[in-house]
């Protein structure tokens, strides 16, 4: 395998004009502008292989467009390398461009008043896509998104779930080898989430497109990603697997919920458990969180014997919370 | 270049009611003109004639560069919105391809012009032809390399919007004198001496000026051929110059809006 992807520290700065929000910090701003300099990303190392599909998450803010950005030639890293095909994507721009597609879920790269069919039209010449590859692609992604129904409709005639859908068939009709999609499930109702979702995933099955997904809705995540890369505040937190992040933030994230016959006020752990649950009561009610070393069955054997359990319910970690908890550090 | 054509006939309504504010600012520069003729029978070495034909073919000129102006708008609105990014994913250089979309525009601009001058030909007497078919030639030659000059020109005041945001003010600031300098208003030759001195070693005048000259026949034939020679000069160096410029800008690129 080889790497398609390779970032070595990789930074980025901003330089942002400060505006005072008082009439006079105004004025002043007229004449000097305060400047700050923002961090965007910072030391950003990591490999992708051919094939793979990483999800690239973090907070708002935390630098993944930037990164995006960097690995698109669309911005220049302030300090670090990377090598996006072998070559550097901001000297290269235009050659790393032909083996790039790019989705950006907040803005439009098709052209508003023209109809999608057209757009594609535009996009093969400037791709210089060959015929039979043009043809071929543009039939598979019109019958695979249903995008045929509204091909003559100008884009901006078109519903959000519709547009994504172009957008995506857009950034794959050059048969790119990479594939960036940032946030591109972002406010499209879970219908055409699912339908998109399987598209990226036969993409990236059959035609070994190595996918580089930022996204907000943890589903994509666990659906669609292999591996899974976090950043915070331009930093890199964590690369790895699903079950690695899982085993590492997941703590006392699984939870034990069950309901006494008796007033739960009494509960009480063996003490060598004690360290690793916190416990809930509500009445009747209790909820049990729990982490490693401790495990479910250690649980019941130690409750079930003292004392009489009704209803029982276990829960796994959920990933919105571990992924909170990756955020959090 | 064809997206630009099908885009602007979307536009259409907007691009013919541009070209008829342009007329009327045209109309009234006439009545201007036509008041001062009224006591003087020349103006330097213009008479009234020569005078009403200078303003007709250099307001025309200038209206179809007015759609110049649109490589500079989009370049500063697609920073602004952040589709400039978009622009940097494609495998295509960015100036050629402004030039490409404005050459759309322009297709049609130059139509209009053609109409425009046609029915100015058959309605105002004074309004004269091409000095001979060969001037006509020079003159068109001189006319598109003017427009290069032009579109470089606004490649670069619309660049600027990287380093300002919101560069509307130079926008129009640059618009006014660029028509001026240009000489779209008036003859450049009934400016005071020392200003045409600095008009001379500016680019501007190869815009409309020169051509409009050429196509009155007031040069000849080696001295047009001269002035076409440093025409092409500063087209080549104005596009080295906005190639330069969009290479340091994106370098300096921030992108707008996540």
């Amino acid at each position: 395998m080889t790497n398609v992807i390779d970032a070595e520290h990789l930074s980025k700065d901003y330089v942002v004009n400060l505006k005072g929000s008082s009439l006079k910090g105004m004025v002043r701003s007229l004449f000097h502008s305060e400047k700050k300099i923002v961090h965007a990303v910072q030391d950003l190392s990591f490999t992708i292989e051919q094939g793979d599909f990483v999800g690239f998450i973090g907070p708002n803010g935390a630098g993944k467009s930037t990164s995006i950005k960097m690995l698109s030639g669309i911005l220049q890293p302030t300090s670090g390398k990377v090598t996006v095909c072998g070559l550097d994507p901001a000297k290269k721009r235009i050659q790393n461009a032909m083996n790039v597609g790019a989705v950006f879920g907040q803005k439009t790269q098709l052209w508003w008043d023209l109809p999608v069919r057209e757009t594609f039209e535009v996009l093969r010449r400037m791709y210089c896509i060959p015929d039979d590859v043009y043809q071929k692609n543009v039939k598979e992604f019109m019958d695979y998104l249903g995008i045929e129904a509204f091909a003559d409709q100008a884009v901006r005639q078109l519903s959000l779930g519709q547009r994504m859908r172009a957008e995506i068939a857009a950034s794959l009709l050059h048969d790119p080898k990479v594939l960036f999609l940032d946030e591109p499930t972002i406010g499209l109702d879970v219908n055409v989430k699912v339908s998109l979702r399987e598209f990226i995933k036969k993409i990236n099955k059959e035609r070994g497109v190595t996918v580089l997904l930022t996204t907000h809705d943890m589903q994509d995540i666990e659906q669609l990603a292999r591996r899974l890369i976090v950043i915070n505040h331009g930093e890199k937190v964590f690369n790895g697997s699903m079950e690695e992040l899982t085993k590492r933030y997941a703590g006392q994230l699984r939870s034990f919920r069950f309901t006494l016959q008796e007033d739960a006020e009494k509960i009480e752990l063996p003490e060598r458990m004690v360290p690793y649950c916190s416990i809930t009561k509500d009445g009747l009610h209790v909820t049990i969180q729990y982490g490693d070393p401790v495990e479910v069955t250690d649980l019941t054997a130690a409750l079930l014997g003292k004392y009489k359990l009704a209803d029982m319910e276990i829960k796994g970690p959920q990933i919105d919370d571990i992924v909170m908890a990756a955020y959090q550090g | 270049m064809k997206v630009n054509l099908e885009q602007a006939t979307v536009y259409r309504g907007k691009l013919f009611v541009s070209f008829m504010a342009d007329i009327v600012q045209m109309l009234v520069m006439l009545a201007v003109w036509t008041t001062v003729f009224h006591r003087k029978t020349q103006v330097a070495g213009f008479d009234y004639p020569m005078m009403i034909t200078y303003l007709i073919l250099s307001q025309l000129i200038n209206s179809v560069h007015g759609y110049n102006n649109d490589a500079e708008r989009t370049i500063s609105k697609a920073i602004r919105k952040g589709t400039i990014v978009f622009d940097l994913l494609r495998p295509v250089r960015y100036v050629q391809a402004r030039l490409a979309e404005n050459v759309g525009t322009t297709v049609i601009q130059v139509t209009f012009g053609i109409i425009m001058f046609a029915i100015f030909k058959f309605v105002i007497h004074d309004f004269g032809g091409p000095a001979s078919v060969l001037y006509f030639l020079l003159f068109i030659i001189s006319f598109a390399v003017g427009y290069f000059i032009m579109f470089s020109v606004s490649i670069m005041s619309g660049l600027l919007a990287f380093w300002m945001m919101n560069n509307w003010g130079l926008q129009t600031a640059k618009a006014a004198i660029v028509s001026f300098f240009s000489g779209a208003f008036v003859p450049l030759s009934v400016l005071p001496n020392w200003l045409q001195k600095v008009l001379d070693v500016l680019p501007f005048k190869n815009i409309t000026y020169e051509p409009v000259m050429i196509y009155m026949g007031q040069y000849s034939v080696p001295l047009c051929l001269e002035k076409i020679g440093l025409q092409v000069l500063w087209a080549v160096i104005l596009w080295l110059l906005s190639e330069a410029l969009f290479h340091l800008a994106i370098r300096k690129v921030s992108i707008n809006g996540g």
